[in-house]
This record gives structure tokens, C-alpha cells and sequence, in this order.
């Protein structure tokens, strides 16, 4: 093989080199929703409200235990779970119900959800229940929205900041 | 002589195709030059090339939510001469690194460079794998731009899947006010520990490895250096606009060599992705127990041949040898004791051996360190057998891991394959000489093709007498040729002609 050649070999494979990384560094570009869809994102993390009333112990009760431990109210510290429903044009996508994290269940409760939606406009309804002695949904939020292609809508839950957010 | 067979029917299909590869590298680029045979050292390269442009960027960089995005344009605005061109490198280095370590991990497979002796460089090379992926993976989140939040948000989703990280830590990523200054120095702090401890693990992954070749040489260095140069030149590493909460970037140019695994993840489910990741790590990690490659029992020390001159110490690819105080009576200070399980088998520690010489007298010729399976008295007996029955023929001595040199046996050519061609202690090409033999060729894979890493530059090195055991003036011509594996029509063209034709321009045939 002449010289010529053989560098010319050379600098084709240092280019074909070149050119493979500089490709697969941006290339493809990675499509994760079509071109006429956005995203929907459910990301909360709350601590429901205690999952039992406090009672009143019997004075039976009370003289079984020590007497470091006599408290009149017997309040158990598990959590409620926390349900969530989520509606979009009256179409269920999300009803879930996220248990309290923790051995003793006494923790957060927290969930993520991640739902493709097609763009355009919409109606979106959205229930939470975070205590498990009621049955109807105490936080409740609908919105109307023209959603755009590749927009990311984000569902929270905050009650220090009046409840379900829609961002 | 025979029609040659199949040059390497030994081999099976992959290392076949490498063989092949090199071959090919070796006729275009040089053996001193080819890329495939140098992927670790050229990976080393390409991380220090990383870490040194990496470096240029911190001094510039901001680790504050606002201004990070903004600090990294900056370079390829302010000062696209030189920042521009270091932060492309920087990047394309990195993915240079990952390419090529993949490459450096394939050829070690397809050879069969995983099991026995190697599984401590194997297995200590898989951890790297993690610590790269993770050092790469930050280093895109410190970006800032709305790839940065596909990364942070896809690390969250991949990771939240893992029990003990939960739901709730999406939530760090998920708006505007959760992103904090603390945050990118946490990032940044990752970033470059990550990429040290790459570091602290290949210093332990080159732990059993003697005179390891972490530079690759200058020709290549260069070429692949001014490649990636002219690609940082051509076609800027740039960011996209600044992430944004409300929105995804649709499409998202994603680099395929750090972040391939989240479409994988979104094609089919965090899990999977993880199942394949986890699954894939196992693999490798207990791959060098899967192979049945028969293990050859480790070299011997004969103590009372050992004067603890040290040369197989110092010879050793693997560090299998060790020198300890004397434990006889013998006046010598130390002695070689080889550590089993790191040796090879592959001769070179008898080749270094001063008592390795076929001319002493005794009936049966003990060395001071030999392959118990192959020892070196069988070798000079076979010699001796095949010049009694071919007087004036020439010796051929070859390496089981390099060119079939038993193809080449035949009529006036004797030939003799040893584990290593760095078995052969010099002597023994004189003694074949005084034996009668008209010539003696001693092929080799060369200095960057050799199995066993140093067997042929050893050779070559005590043959041309620059390294111990010497060959002293031989009476008549020893021939010493470049073939690794593939290269039979060389040294068949060299056994008809009486001097090699190189097929190659590294395939050297220097008379010694």
C-alpha cells in the first residue's frame, strides 16, 4: 500500500471517527411525546390527616398501664392515605390512592405520575381526599386550558398554599 | 511446505474478526499506531483530555441556578477561540471515552481477556462503567438548559423507581422554586469527585498490570487530538435555551453515549430499564467465571536455580512475581516466589531467566523458574530431535497466541511454538545455530500485539541486545519478524526467500 494511500485511509477513518461521535452526541434527536402532545405531571407529597379519632381511655385501661404512660387520649399516629382523582374532558386518567410512607404508616404519602395528554383545549378536574374518615373529595379543582404542544402541565398539592395546583 | 490453512481456525468467530481488524490497522496505520490495539490508553487520553478542559470550564462556570446556563454560553459567545473550543472538546472527549472504552471492553471479550489470571483487571473495570455513566450524566445537568431538566427529570423518574428514593423525589426537579443554588454545587461536586474516583479505580484496575501503557503513542495521540480538535471546530458543542418548567423540548437532542438508557426507559418502563442496566453489570461482573478455557498450571520456582537475580520480577506483564527473603542457605539475598493466581503461564519469566540457557550439560536442563505443563527442557529436546532429523534446516520459533507457525513445518523447516515468543531465552536461537540449523527466525506478535502485553517487545529488546539475557554475537543469522495472528504468508515468505517481505510497514525484519 502506498504512503498516499495509507494516509488518506488514515485520515478517512480519523474523520469517519470524528463524525460518529459528534453525531450520536445530539443525534438523533430524542422524541418523547409526538409533535401534538404535552405532558401531564401529578408530583405531590403530603401527610395525610390522622387515619383514626383520638379516644378516651377507661379508667381500666389507664391503671393497666404505667404510670408514666397514663394520657387520658389514645391518638394512633397512622396517617390517611391520600386518594387522588383525575379527570380530563370527563375521562378518568388518574384515581389512585397513595398509602402513607413510614413501618407505622405515619408518614407522607407521596405519588408521581407521568401521562402523556394530546394538545388543545381541555377540562381538568382534580380530587384529593386526605383523610380516610370522610368519603366525598374535601379538595376538588377544575380548570379549563388550552394546553400547547410540548407544554408541561404540573398537578401539586399544597394546603399551606390553598390546595390542589395547577402550574 | 503446505498450502496454508485457515490462518486462524483456532480462534473463535469474534476474536477472528478482531484479529482480522488488527490486521487491517496494522497495514493502514502501523502496528506502533493502530488505534484497536491501544483502546485502554486511548481511553486514558481521552478522560485527561476531559478532566483538563473540564477544568478551563469550572474556572468560569457558576454554580447558581441563575446564572449557570448563562456562564457556560458565555464561553462559546465571549470567547468562541478558545472556550468555545474547550467546552466542545470537553464534551466530544467524553464521548470519545465512553465509545472507546465500549470498543476497549468488546476486544478484551472477543480475545477472551476476561477469565483466570485477568479477572481482577476485568471485574475492577466494571465499577469505571458506573462512575463514567455517572460523572457524564451530572455533567449534563450542570448545562442548565432544557436537556439539563430531560436529565434531571428522567435521573428522578429512573431513580424514584428504586425503593428507599420514592415519589418524592421528583419533586427536588419539578418547578422552579425546588431548583436551588446549593443544588449546583452539590452538582458540581458530584461531577468532579465522580470523574477523581474514575481515577482512584483505574489506578486499581491497572493494579495487576507491569509497565501499563496509559499513554498511547505520539502519532496517535496526536491524530485522534487534532480529530477531535477539527470536530469542536466543525460543529460547536452548544447548549439549548434555558430549561423550563412549563415546557419540554420537543425533539430533545440527546448525546446517545451517556443518556441512550432514558429512551429505553420511556419505551418501555423504569424497571426495564434498570432490569437491563443491573442485568448488563452482572453479566460483566461474573462473566470471568463463565469461561471453560482450560487453566494452565502456574510457572515454578526452582530454588536451587534461583540466584534471585530479579530479572523475572522485573519481566512479569502481571506482577506474578514476587521476591521474598531467602528462605535456604544459599548466600543470595532474595528469592522469585510466583503468586499463582495472578500468573499467566506464559513463559516470559523463563525467558528473563539467566538459567534458562540450552547449553548448560546437564542431562535434563532445570531452570530457575519454569512452566511445570511446558518446560523448557522439552522444548530443547524437540530442537534437538528436529535438527538430528533435518541437519542445515531452518528454525522457525513462533507463539501459540500469535502467527500458526506449525502450518509452516516441513522440509527443511523446523519449527517450535511456545507459549510466548518471550519464553524463548536467547540462547536458545545460538544453540539451534551450533545445532546445526542454516537459519532461525523468531517470529513474534509484535510490541503492541503480544497476548501476554510484553512477550514481544521483551524479545525483541533481548535479542537486539538491550535487555537481559542478552544474545551474544550469534555465529550465523537470527532473524526476528513481527507476525501476530494472521500473518503466516509472512513468514512464509520469509522461510522461501530467506528474508521477509514485510506485508506491513510494521511488520519489521531486522537481522540481530
Amino acid at each position: 500500500m502506498s504512503d498516499l494511500l495509507r494516509y488518506a485511509g488514515q485520515a478517512f477513518l480519523y474523520a469517519l471517527f470524528a463524525l460518529v461521535i459528534g453525531y450520536f452526541s445530539t443525534s438523533p434527536p430524542y422524541r418523547m411525546l409526538e409533535d401534538d402532545q404535552a405532558l401531564l405531571r401529578l408530583s405531590l407529597q403530603h401527610a395525610g390527616q390522622l387515619r383514626f379519632d383520638c379516644r378516651q381511655r377507661s379508667a381500666a385501661e389507664l391503671a393497666k398501664l404505667a404510670p408514666n404512660m397514663r394520657t387520658a387520649a389514645d391518638c394512633p399516629r397512622e396517617r390517611s392515605p391520600v386518594a387522588v382523582r383525575v379527570e380530563l374532558d370527563q375521562q378518568a386518567l388518574i384515581d389512585e390512592v397513595f398509602a402513607p410512607a413510614g413501618l407505622s404508616r405515619d408518614g407522607a404519602a407521596a405519588g408521581y405520575r407521568r401521562l402523556p395528554i394530546q394538545a388543545g383545549s381541555h377540562t381538568l378536574r382534580v380530587r384529593i381526599n386526605d383523610d380516610a374518615r370522610r368519603t366525598d373529595f374535601p379538595y376538588e379543582k377544575s380548570v379549563t386550558l388550552d394546553v400547547r404542544p410540548g407544554q408541561v402541565l404540573l398537578i401539586d398539592f399544597r394546603p399551606e398554599l390553598g390546595g390542589i395546583l395547577i402550574r | 511446505m503446505s498450502a496454508l490453512a485457515p490462518p486462524t481456525s483456532r480462534d473463535r468467530l469474534a476474536a477472528r474478526a478482531v484479529h482480522a481488524l488488527e490486521r487491517g490497522g496494522d497495514r493502514l496505520f502501523g502496528a506502533h499506531a493502530n488505534p484497536l490495539r491501544q483502546l485502554g490508553a486511548l481511553a486514558v487520553l481521552l478522560f485527561w483530555i476531559a478532566l483538563g478542559s473540564g477544568a478551563y470550564i469550572y474556572i468560569f462556570y457558576d454554580t447558581s441556578a441563575a446564572l449557570a446556563h448563562a456562564s457556560i454560553e458565555a464561553l462559546s459567545r465571549d470567547q468562541p477561540w478558545l472556550g468555545g473550543l474547550i467546552r466542545s472538546l470537553h464534551r466530544y472527549s467524553a464521548d470519545a471515552f465512553a465509545a472507546v472504552t465500549a470498543l476497549h471492553i468488546l476486544r478484551e471479550w472477543a480475545l477472551g481477556r476476561y477469565a483466570g489470571f485477568r479477572w481482577f483487571s476485568w471485574v475492577s473495570g466494571v465499577p469505571l462503567l458506573w462512575l463514567a455513566l455517572g460523572s457524564g450524566l451530572v455533567g449534563y445537568w450542570l448545562v442548565a438548559d432544557t436537556r439539563a431538566l430531560f436529565v434531571a427529570t428522567s435521573i428522578a423518574e429512573w431513580a424514584g423507581w428504586l425503593p428507599g428514593f420514592g415519589a418524592g423525589l421528583m419533586r427536588n426537579f419539578i418547578t422552579e422554586e425546588a431548583i436551588s443554588d446549593r443544588l449546583f454545587s452539590l452538582l458540581i461536586f458530584l461531577h468532579i469527585g465522580l470523574a477523581l474516583f474514575v481515577l482512584l479505580g483505574l489506578w486499581i484496575h491497572l493494579q495487576r498490570i507491569t509497565h501499563a501503557v496509559t499513554q498511547p503513542q505520539r502519532q496517535l495521540a496526536v491524530s485522534i487530538s487534532l480529530a477531535l480538535l477539527v470536530l469542536c471546530a466543525v460543529w460547536p458543542a452548544l447548549s439549548t435555551p434555558p430549561a423550563d418548567f412549563s415546557e419540554l423540548p420537543l425533539p430533545v437532542p440527546i448525546d446517545w453515549f451517556y443518556l441512550g438508557v432514558f429512551p429505553l426507559m420511556y419505551a418501555t418502563s423504569p424497571g426495564f430499564a434498570w432490569g437491563v442496566v443491573g442485568l448488563g453489570s452482572g453479566l460483566l461482573l461474573i462473566l470471568p467465571w463463565t469461561s471453560r478455557k482450560p487453566v494452565p498450571p502456574p510457572a515454578v520456582v526452582e530454588l536451587a536455580h534461583c540466584n534471585g537475580c530479579g530479572r523475572c520480577f522485573d519481566d512479569c506483564p502481571f506482577g506474578a512475581i514476587v521476591l521474598v527473603a531467602r528462605n535456604d542457605a544459599r548466600r543470595h539475598a532474595v528469592q522469585a516466589v510466583v503468586e499463582g493466581d495472578a500468573c499467566a503461564s506464559c513463559g516470559i519469566c523463563v525467558g528473563a531467566c539467566p538459567s534458562s540457557t540450552p547449553f548448560r550439560s546437564a542431562q535434563q536442563l532445570v531452570t530457575g523458574i519454569d512452566l511445570p505443563a511446558q518446560p523448557l527442557s522439552g522444548f530443547r529436546e524437540r530442537l534437538q530431535q528436529a535438527l538430528r532429523a533435518q541437519p542445515g534446516a531452518q528454525v522457525l520459533f513462533g507463539c501459540d497466541e500469535g502467527a500458526d507457525v506449525s502450518q509452516l513445518a516441513g522440509p527443511g523447516v523446523v519449527t517450535l511454538s511456545l507459549p510466548c515468543s518471550g519464553m524463548l531465552p536467547p540462547a536458545f536461537t545460538e544453540y539451534a545455530l551450533r545445532a546445526g540449523a542454516s537459519r532461525v527466525i523468531v517470529a513474534t506478535c509484535g510490541e503492541h500485539g503480544c497476548a501476554f502485553r510484553l512477550g514481544g517487545r521483551w524479545t525483541a529488546e533481548r535479542l537486539q541486545g538491550l535487555r537481559e539475557p542478552f544474545l551474544r554475537r550469534p555465529s550465523g543469522t537470527v532473524q526476528l519478524i513481527d507476525a501476530p495472528r494472521g500473518e503466516e504468508p509472512l513468514l512464509q515468505r520469509a522461510l522461501q526467500t530467506g528474508s521477509a517481505t514485510p506485508s506491513s510497514p510494521t511488520s519489521e525484519a531486522p537481522h540481530v
